[in-house]
């Protein structure tokens, strides 16, 4: 039979046991710090500005030039696109009507028809990521090779009526993520 | 009369942008596209400056001056990496400085600062943000750029004690593994390859630092590493297919060294035809914090 104090000492080691081993695991060394860069050049640049010239209510005109947009970087680069709305008006999806304008943007090797500016192309205020059909005619903004050169061509939509007479701009903004 | 006013607007000459037009080019280059670190601490604040020494470093490659602005994004979840979850709260994020105005082939550059909240629900996670550096196109450039940097990180499954916790050392990520991209093509299996001879590529690794340090560089699988698989190709079969003339050296301050490569795929008919990536991995030995760089190797098997 056993001593009580024993079974007494052993009920402390077993139930500090069972609540320390947890805390030992827990208190395991943190892990080294890495920091690693895993992708180290990353450029772009693109050509400007593009105008309309002058252009009247609700006509559609197409750039008569390309923005010529360039990876300079060392790895593959994937582009988004926006822009942001002069103080007089605002950027729609839709068909323009008063005050409101749309711009399509479209990378092609040559100058495109302005039919061929569909619903992909059609640019808002926030980030669209390019891709296979995105902003895409016979070029895409998608995983763009290192030196490569993309032609990006605007199509603009003018306000069916408008206020404003005087000159516009209209920031197109073109970002490059490592593909 | 309100109808002749509309008609009236309608004919109305509409100026959209620049006109007459002169074309310049607009660009911004970084040497921090994607950076990767692991084991954070919750409860502490990084200065990514002081415990690395890296900076988002930005140049202006225009012709002409710029406005150049950076902001803390939180990604869609179309530009997440590694399983990384968007960062919960930007605020977890300071730049010491985010708005330039950068002569041309000047850089701006800023320190990123993480502080993360000392709190349990953040222990083993990986958390992904990003920093937009772009232009403002103002200036008659209505065409603006802007690069986005991909910060991914890491927190630790344990909490360190006070003790044993540091935010910053004196190691440094700012050497360089170049060319970042190596390419091979139509390669025959059963045959080595000397990169430098075949590619025209060799691989040089350079310390621009002031103090000695040493390094060691290996061939990685892609799911072995922190880089994300390109699009249309497979991760190399079998890393020691890629070798190297040395794995370990000590370079000194400021120093270079080029490394030759070789590759060599068995004869094994089920590479034929494929498309494989590998990792280059140099990264420093030796150091309470280790810093490393990545370097790809694309080759196309005939």
């Amino acid at each position: 039979m056993k001593n009580p104090i024993t079974r007494f000492t052993a009920g402390i080691l077993f139930f500090f046991g069972l609540v320390l081993l947890p805390l030992v695991v827990n208190a395991a060394n943190p892990a080294t710090i890495n920091v690693t860069v895993t992708i180290q050049n990353l450029s772009v640049s693109a050509t400007g500005p593009l105008a309309f010239g002058t252009v009247v209510a609700s006509s559609t005109t197409v750039s008569t030039d390309s923005s010529h947009v360039v990876n300079d970087g060392n790895v593959a680069e994937t582009y988004a696109i926006k822009l942001t709305n002069p103080g007089g008006w605002t950027a729609t999806a839709s068909a323009p009507g008063s005050e409101t304008y749309r711009l399509g943007a479209q990378f092609n090797s040559g100058q495109p028809t302005a039919l061929s500016f569909d619903a992909d192309t059609y640019l808002t205020t926030s980030d669209q990521t390019c891709s296979a059909t995105i902003f895409a005619g016979d070029q895409t903004g998608l995983s763009v090779a290192a030196s490569a050169t993309r032609y990006l061509w605007l199509k603009f939509e003018a306000p069916t009526s408008t206020s404003v007479t005087s000159e516009q701009t209209i920031v197109v903004t073109i970002t490059a993520s490592a593909a | 009369m309100r109808r002749i006013g509309c008609f009236s607007v309608a004919f109305i000459m509409v100026v959209v942008l620049i006109w007459p037009c002169y074309m310049e080019a607009s660009g911004l280059k970084t040497g921090l596209g994607e950076v990767v670190i692991e084991n954070l601490q919750i409860g502490q604040t990084y200065n990514l400056t002081k415990l690395a020494n890296l900076k988002l470093v930005v140049t202006n490659t225009s012709y002409n001056t710029v406005d150049l602005q950076m902001d803390v994004l939180l990604p869609d979840l179309n530009q997440l990496r590694q399983e990384a979850e968007p960062l919960p709260d930007k605020s977890w994020v300071k730049l010491s400085q985010d708005l330039f105005k950068v002569d041309p082939n000047q850089k701006a550059n800023t320190d990123i600062i993480i502080s993360i909240p000392d709190d349990d629900q953040y222990l083993d996670k990986k958390y992904q943000f990003i920093i937009w550096s772009h232009t403002l196109g103002e200036g008659g450039m209505n065409m603006a750029v802007g690069l986005n940097s991909r910060i991914i990180f890491t927190t630790d499954k344990v909490k360190a004690s006070h003790s044993e916790s540091f935010n910053q050392s004196d190691a440094s990520v700012d050497f360089t593994l170049k060319p970042e991209e190596i390419h091979l093509d139509n390669i025959e299996l059963d045959k080595i390859y000397d990169l430098e001879n075949n590619s025209g590529s060799i691989l040089t690794i350079t310390n621009p630092s002031m103090r000695e340090k040493k390094f060691r560089i290996l061939s990685q699988t892609v799911e072995n590493s922190l880089a994300t698989l390109t699009g249309g190709y497979s991760d190399a079969p079998d890393t020691s297919y890629l070798k190297f003339s040395e794995n370990e050296f000590v370079l000194p301050a400021q120093g270079t060294r080029d490394i030759s490569m070789f590759l060599k795929f068995p004869p094994n008919k089920e590479y034929s035809g494929k498309k494989y990536m590998f990792i280059i991995h140099a990264y420093t030995i030796d150091e309470n914090i280790s810093t490393g760089v990545y370097s790809r190797l694309y080759v196309s098997v005939k």
